[in-house]
């Protein structure tokens, strides 16, 4: 087979495979629901204290929600929002490695905060974390 | 020469850092693993332990520590290639597989459930990457190792 069908044939092979990891992302994607939710954020501080948030909303994403709340405040980054404070307080990365991690139940979020879709009786942890 | 190249590497990635998944060090991999042979390791952990070393140890740390080695190897087999094009498809490729790389990790760390859900979440990231892999290697590889290869025939 020439050089040039090979590198063809591999190209082609190279968009069909994007093509349908593409496919696959959006029929396996979270769908965000409809209606009124009832969601509690625990937030995990630096000293281990723990604070319980309970909110009743209509938002689709956790971040919109914590921001219109004031529970987080951060900055828009290239991979979505950054949070960077948490019930007042600050984890500064650059100062001592430290991060607000984002935990789905007992599991460690795979989504970032903005993305995070809402169901009714869901729990989230915000866990001051040193990196 | 192996620390400046490393340096250089963490320096490129730092400079393109404002692009999700648009970086640079795919490339520079792979022109190490041509140019250099099983050499080009000290670069690419040098470039490793920098990564290490400004933004700390996580779940990721553990996929750099083979992830890039994939990749040279790879390139190092295919070494005679002398067309951009194929450079361009070995570099998207691992970029659009980048996530899936991370799996192991992912699965021992997480178990399945979150292995699946993490890979899954990542896939628009990993497309980014498979592109701009793609574009970076068909413009730059070609002339890249040329000069690595003038310079280590001057030089060495």
């Amino acid at each position: 087979m020439k050089r040039s069908t090979k590198l063809t044939l591999a190209l082609a092979a190279l968009l069909i495979a994007a093509a349908l990891l593409f496919g696959l992302y959006r029929v396996t994607r979270p769908t965000p629901t409809q209606g009124k939710k009832a969601i509690e954020v625990v937030v995990v501080h630096a000293d281990k204290s723990e604070k319980a948030f309970r909110y009743e909303t209509h938002e689709q994403y956790l971040g919109p929600l914590l921001l219109k709340e004031g529970l987080v405040k951060g900055e828009q980054g290239a991979y979505g929002l950054y949070i960077k404070e948490v019930d007042g307080e600050v984890a500064d990365y650059a100062t001592n490695g430290a991060y607000w991690a984002l935990y789905e139940g007992e599991l460690y979020a795979t989504q970032g905060i903005d993305t995070t879709t809402l169901e009714d009786g869901d729990q989230f942890s915000l866990v001051y974390t040193l990196g | 020469m192996f620390g400046v190249l490393g340096g250089l590497t963490f320096a490129a990635k730092v400079a393109m850092m404002a692009l999700p998944n648009i970086e640079p060090v795919s490339l520079l991999v792979m022109v190490y693993a041509v140019t250099l042979g099983k050499k080009c390791l000290f670069p690419i952990y040098i470039y490793v332990i920098l990564e290490l070393l400004v933004y700390g140890i996580g779940i990721w740390s553990v996929g750099y520590l083979y992830v890039w080695l994939i990749l040279a190897a790879t390139a190092w087999l295919l070494r005679n290639m002398r067309s951009p094009l194929g450079w361009a498809l070995l570099s998207g490729g691992f970029g659009l597989l980048f996530g899936g790389l991370f799996t192991p990790v992912c699965l021992l760390s997480g178990g399945p459930g979150f292995a699946l859900s993490w890979w899954l979440s990542g896939i628009p990231f990993d497309l980014i990457h498979c592109g701009a892999n793609f574009a970076l290697a068909l413009a730059l590889f070609c002339p890249l190792r040329q000069l690595m290869t003038q310079l280590l025939a001057e030089r060495f």
